[in-house]
């Protein structure tokens, strides 16, 4: 499993992200866990101290100079993947601080103990918060987390002690499937209540476009005019292979836009200056 | 697809097939009907569906009773179960002025006369019939029982499925480019899918009638405008009756899943092959509707849509050969009443075809007409 | 009958954006919305956008359809903008008519822009017209809108950034996220969103599928189950999770009715999200004079719609007469622009999708 399938990002991906031993003893710095090229740059433009590295492209990913950065959170507090993470190991002995971007209401306060989470959400046992910055408008708040050292490149989220586990809810063993799934009980078009096997049924009959769908099962006739079921039914002519999708037919598209009183159209053709 | 036919008819509407049932009711085995999208995706699967036969002219009085009654039977005729939504809620025809209830007094009498039981009622009894009908605005109605409305997609497949069962070829999204013919014969169409060899061929193409002609070099004296329908959201069953008024130019009915349907054309427009809508029909529509049935202001526009009528002068169908063609045939100019017509035209086609004497006689409704002597009387009662 | 200038339809970024560029330039701008107030989807998102600072990047959603709006008013008495307003029809004859909060009115503009955004594709599965069953946007707009909390427990159907986004304003609002499933083999929404939800513990599930949905009244459990390659559901994977909700995010496609009510052409374009009306480097459609902009166009970030917006509104003006400034800079700056935002990886489908459309070189 890697990180395009979980979102979970493992030990390799922090190569090249991490400070040298040497500048981790300076002081607290970013770790930014931006692993994918998107159009996305507000990091770089925020640093004063010019600490992450100029992109040639907004696309480009953010790499931190840490000769350069002090720490001092406002990308973090920038970021709208929530990606940026500040460590401080400086001090001596064995915890430093973690300060973590959290978007719940309500914040932890200061003094109390949460569980710290992985990556993955797993538990990694519980931590005392040692500061906590609310956020402002559009400033992500910080949550700061006693941790011991090794456990700092482990620990990127918290919940309260007090919550529900959240993880591994579902339950994979023995709900009855009671459950009527056949196509006959999966409703295609709403507004007429037209089925998945009335529109199969017609596909294999030989009906290959959403027009002739809708005459024969009258499938987007309804008030909604097809928002919903139009999309399944050309899915399904694909499908079957009945269309092609270089020339696939939405059908019709009939006014009005949205529905009107037969009172609104004729008051509206009234007023001598709406003609 | 086929290289040889004992009949092509172009055109999958109600009328085409119709026709080609008709004929392979009779005992033509090799039928093959050519439509350039699907069956009913023309003026067939885009109009009113109603059927009357209160009309002002003998001969739709005629056609249209033939219809009715083929319609009561149609599953047992069509030797299947469609449902084709046959709703005989009658038809309410409102007079506006006294002129016109004269003359509907007199079109009772003949509908009466051909064994239609129509009748004629005053404003009062109307609006007992129909309670959200404003009657201050009618003189007084007409009323026939009998009439009705079908779901012209079901009635559509009811025509096909029985097509099918009868050996009948529908190619569909198959457009025709060009009619053959060899001294003064017809030899068969060019398709954008092959070439069909053919000693009958048959204009049921609607709308396109006249270009279909043209591929003949036949001149054909019609011409097509589009008439507007308009569709409301369902409600509660409120209307039993067609209400219809051709003063006020309107048609208006609730069909049986509840949605209020209305139609008409603006003669004001002009004559060619667009189908789109307007904003003008909508507005004008509903002003009407506020006039006769005002209760009806908070109902629900949801969809409108056009679909072409192919007129001629006198508003009544050519059924024939061409004169220059021979087995070319016509069934077109329906004028707006292709549909509750189909029925008589697939039998007196069919008989026409096969040189049997049609069970109506059909000879004052040929071409020839409009060239001169003998114009048919005009029927006003067209919307 | 009001003859206008210019009449936009849709103010939300795309529409807002056209809407001030085009004023800027000295044309008259009527700017119609159907929901009670400017801002189109941004009014449903709390989360912080990406892009650059141009695109207001970092500033969450609901703030930038409140500067977009704020904006318009540095050009007094050039931009009209009528809210609980629907148009209900483009017609042949240039007429657009509208329900403007109840009353009818009729427009005879002289350029129109199309920004209406685009709507949610659903799936057809067992129990999907069960209560309970919701799309993204209509989950977005009961608990970010209304306050309402649509349901405890949730099964989010799709991981692309929209069912990234709304599972994690879900568990902002305190609701279990059980799962997230997708039917690809990976994570089709931006992975920054993906670790957020991922570090809270709620698997992600990919080539995982909604078999059915279960309950009497409403949603009371959700069937999910794996597919194999043919996209098929491997039977011995079924399983059932204890669910009061099923949000359906797979993914939106262009709200181009009226354009193709007034008969613009269109092509299937997969990776524009289906159906999406042709247009020129101008944001024409197939229809003179009438442009397009944002989600309409074909399914992209907010950013771009923004830029497509002014895009659209520099080139209407043009087409109006009004130069004003320095139009041609403008519209070069933000082809640019729009050039960077897709540029990237994460820009490839949009790119392919733009190439097949003929308008991407």
């Amino acid at each position: 499993m890697n990180l395009e399938q979980t979102g979970v990002a493992s030990s390799e991906h922090l190569n090249g992200r991490l400070p040298s031993e040497e500048q981790k003893m300076r002081g607290p710095y970013a770790v930014i866990e931006c692993f994918e090229e998107i159009p996305c740059n507000p990091c770089v433009m925020s640093c004063a101290f010019k600490a992450i590295l100029p992109f040639a492209d907004i696309n480009d990913l953010p790499f931190v100079d840490f000769d350069r950065c002090t720490g001092c959170a406002v990308c973090a507090r920038i970021c709208p993947g929530l990606a940026i993470f500040i460590v401080d190991e400086s001090k001596d002995g064995e915890w430093g601080t973690i300060r973590l971007p959290y978007e719940y209401w309500p914040l932890p306060a200061e003094g109390e103990r949460v569980m710290a989470l992985a990556r993955d959400g797993r538990p990694l046992g519980p931590a005392a918060v040692s500061a906590v910055l609310a956020g402002g408008r559009d400033k992500t708040p910080l949550v700061t987390l006693a941790v011991k050292k090794d456990r700092l490149q482990d620990v990127r989220g918290l919940r309260f002690l007090t919550a529900e586990e959240a993880a591994g809810r579902y339950d994979e063993t023995g709900m009855p499937l009671d459950i009527d799934t056949s196509e006959e009980a999966t409703i295609v078009c709403r507004c007429e209540g037209v089925t998945l096997a009335e529109i199969r049924a017609l596909i294999a009959a030989g009906h290959h476009t959403v027009d002739e769908i809708k005459h024969h099962s009258r499938a987007g006739m309804g008030p909604c005019q097809g928002r919903t079921c139009r999309q399944i039914i050309m899915s399904e002519l694909i499908r079957a292979g009945a269309a092609d999708v270089d020339h696939l037919d939405p059908g019709s598209f009939r006014p009005p836009g949205g529905t009107v009183t037969l009172g609104q159209l004729a008051e509206g053709g009234l007023d001598e200056t709406n003609r | 697809m086929k290289r040889t036919a004992d009949a092509v008819i172009i055109g999958g509407g109600i009328s085409g097939l119709s026709i080609a049932v008709h004929l392979a009711q009779k005992g033509v085995r090799n039928i093959v009907i050519l439509e350039k999208r699907f069956p009913g995706s023309g003026a067939t699967g885009r109009c009113g569906a109603g059927i009357r036969m209160q009309w002002g002219v003998e001969l739709n009085c005629l056609l249209s009773k033939f219809s009715v009654d083929y319609f009561e039977h149609i599953n047992d005729i069509l030797k299947n179960d469609v449902d084709v939504e046959f709703w005989q809620g009658g038809y309410l025809i409102g007079a506006k002025t006294k002129e016109e209830a004269a003359q509907f007094k007199a079109n009772v009498s003949l509908q009466n006369r051909l064994g239609i039981d129509s009748v004629y009622l005053s404003a009062k009894e109307a609006g007992d019939m129909m309670p959200h009908l404003d009657t201050s605005k009618i003189k007084a109605a007409t009323f026939c029982g009998r009439d009705g409305h079908l779901n012209p997609f079901r009635t559509v497949q009811a025509f096909a499925r029985a097509a099918a069962d009868l050996g009948i070829d529908i190619e569909k999204y198959t457009t025709v480019t060009d009619i053959f013919s060899e001294s003064g014969r017809v030899t068969g169409v060019r398709t954008d899918k092959g070439d069909i060899l053919a000693p009958v061929v048959v204009n049921a193409a609607g709308g396109w009638a006249k270009a279909v002609a043209d591929l003949a070099g036949v001149e054909l004296p019609v011409y097509s405008r589009r008439h507007q329908i308009l569709v409301t959201e369902p409600v509660e069953p409120l209307q039993s009756a067609m209400f219809m008024g051709f003063a006020w130019n309107i048609y208006i009915q609730q069909v049986p899943h509840g949605p209020f349907i209305m139609g008409r054309g603006d003669t004001s427009e002009p004559t060619d092959l667009r189908m789109t809508s307007s904003w003008q029909f909508l507005e004008q529509m509903s002003q009407t509707v506020m006039t006769l049935m005002p209760s009806l202001s908070r109902l629900k526009v949801i969809r409108q849509w056009a679909g072409l009528y192919n007129m001629t002068a006198d508003a009544q169908p050519i059924y024939a050969e061409t004169p220059e063609l021979q087995g070319f045939y016509l069934a077109c100019g329906f004028s707006g009443h292709g549909f509750m017509l189909a029925p008589a035209t697939g039998q007196l086609m069919s008989q026409l075809i096969l040189g049997e004497t049609p069970d109506i006689d059909i000879s004052s409704l040929h071409i020839d007409r409009f060239k001169g002597e003998t114009p048919l009387p005009q029927e006003s009662s067209v919307v | 009958m009001n003859q206008v200038p210019l009449l936009i339809i849709g103010a939300g970024p795309a529409g807002l954006s056209a809407a001030y560029r085009a004023a800027e330039a000295g044309a008259d701008v009527l700017l119609l919305e159907r929901s009670g107030k400017a801002g189109g989807q941004l009014v449903k998102q709390t989360h912080k956008f990406f892009g650059s600072e141009k695109q207001f990047a970092s500033t969450r959603g609901i703030h930038i359809a409140d500067r977009l709006t704020s904006r318009l008013e540095q050009l007094p008495g050039r931009v009209t903008l009528l809210t609980d307003a629907t148009v209900l029809g483009i017609y042949e004859d240039g007429v657009v008519t509208a329900d403007i909060s109840g009353t009818v009115q009729k427009f005879r503009p002289s350029a129109v822009i199309v920004a209406t955004g685009a709507y949610e594709k659903t799936l057809a599965f067992p129990g999907n017209d069960l209560p309970g069953v919701y799309g993204a946007g209509a989950v977005q707009t009961l608990m970010n809108e209304y306050g309402i909390l649509p349901g405890r427990r949730v099964l989010m159907v799709g991981a692309g950034n929209i069912g990234l986004i709304v599972s994690y304003q879900l568990m902002q609002a305190g609701v279990h996220v059980a799962a997230v499933i997708d039917a690809a083999d990976r994570i089709g929404g931006y992975l920054v969103h993906a670790s957020k939800i991922a570090r809270a513990g709620v698997p992600l599930l990919m080539r995982h599928t909604v078999v059915a949905a279960g309950g009497s009244e409403e949603v009371e459990r959700a069937v999910i189950a794996e597919i194999d390659e043919q996209w098929q559901v491997k039977p011995d994977t079924k399983r059932t999770l204890d669910v009061d909700l099923i949000c359906v995010a797979v993914g939106l496609s262009p709200l181009a009715d009226l354009l193709y009510q007034a008969g613009a052409v269109s092509r299937y374009i997969a990776p524009l999200g289906g159906h999406v009306p042709l247009r020129d480097a101008s944001m024409m459609t197939t229809l003179d004079g009438v442009y397009l902009a944002g989600d309409v166009a074909g399914i992209e970030e907010a950013s771009s719609a923004m830029v497509e917006g002014e895009l659209a509104g520099l080139a209407a003006a043009r087409r109006l007469g009004f130069e004003g400034g320095d139009t041609s800079g403008l519209i070069s700056a933000c082809l640019a622009e729009l050039r960077q935002l897709r540029a990237g990886p994460a820009g490839g489908k949009i790119r392919t999708g733009l190439a097949l459309a003929g308008v991407y070189a």
